[in-house]
């Protein structure tokens, strides 16, 4: 597949295509995680923080389900 | 989808070195919490934060996250002021450029986005999740610990498409979106006016 034709800029940035990593994207597999860390997109604060207790998402209801 | 992770993170100056290690790519992007930077704003050093060295591309603000009130109180995104008043912080803190994420949950986004832009944003993100709420009936609690959470995927997008056009037309800035599972989602929010198409939930579902 051709994807030079994607190619964009975005504030000086020159980018393959138009698609990007959304923040806050849920790093619940090592293999998110790698993905994650190789777009070069990282979420942080001043100081370290732990996410909720679960259930942070549910697992048994179509509001995780909806686009499988 | 609807979660309620909160922002977790192993902080700045740990962010930081791992944006020093070789990468495959060339972008270099940093996603920071306004509800806590406005609240440290000492701790919020030139080159961006955990220090300079790190020099990501660009920055973006999330003053929208629904799901961590009780830490962080109201997010800033919910005033044309409280926005901009972050924004400004931020931007004269660092040198790269500086993206804002939006709630969608606001009277008038296009208002905040063209308020945050006047504070000296770059460009806007639209848009973080809704909130909502899903209940047990068997049990009559909430499913989430949190209670609340935010709605993302396939649920959102017709609000996201909804936001960008309404932001795209008086804002002369560029905007990246999100809310998009499929190729046709993305050309729809390019032809709403996204510059750039955030894709967040989808990974989620398909790794």
């Amino acid at each position: 597949m051709r994807t030079e034709i994607l190619a964009c800029d975005f504030l000086g940035l020159r980018l393959p295509s138009p698609l990007v990593l959304a923040s806050g994207i849920i790093g619940t597999s090592p293999s998110l995680l790698v993905r994650a860390a190789r777009s070069g997109a990282v979420s942080s604060l001043p100081r370290a923080v732990a996410w909720y207790p679960g259930p942070a998402t549910p697992t048994q209801s179509p509001w995780i389900s909806a686009a499988a | 989808m609807i979660n309620a992770i909160g922002l977790t993170n192993p902080g700045a100056e740990a962010e930081a070195s791992c944006w020093l290690k070789p990468r495959p790519s060339s972008g270099r992007w940093g996603a920071t919490d306004g509800q806590h930077l406005c609240r440290h704003r000492g701790r919020v050093r030139p080159g961006g934060p955990g220090g300079g060295h790190a020099q990501p591309d660009l920055i973006e603000v999330n003053i929208s996250c629904p799901n961590v009130g009780d830490e962080f109180g109201t997010p800033f995104a919910g005033s044309c002021a409280s926005a901009a008043a972050v924004t400004e912080a931020v931007r004269q803190a660092v040198a790269c450029p500086v993206v804002v994420k939006l709630a969608p949950n606001v009277p008038d986004i296009a208002r905040i986005a063209a308020a945050v832009v006047e504070a000296g944003a770059a460009a806007i993100t639209a848009i973080n999740t809704m909130p909502g709420m899903v209940i047990d009936v068997a049990s009559g609690q909430p499913i989430l610990s949190n209670r609340v959470g935010g709605i993302s995927g396939p649920a959102l997008k017709p609000i996201a498409l909804r936001c960008v056009y309404e932001i795209a037309r008086p804002c002369p800035c560029r905007s990246l979106h999100s809310g998009v599972s499929t190729g046709r989602d993305a050309a729809e929010m390019l032809m709403a006016g996204a510059s750039l198409v955030g894709v967040g939930s989808a990974v989620y579902y398909r790794g």
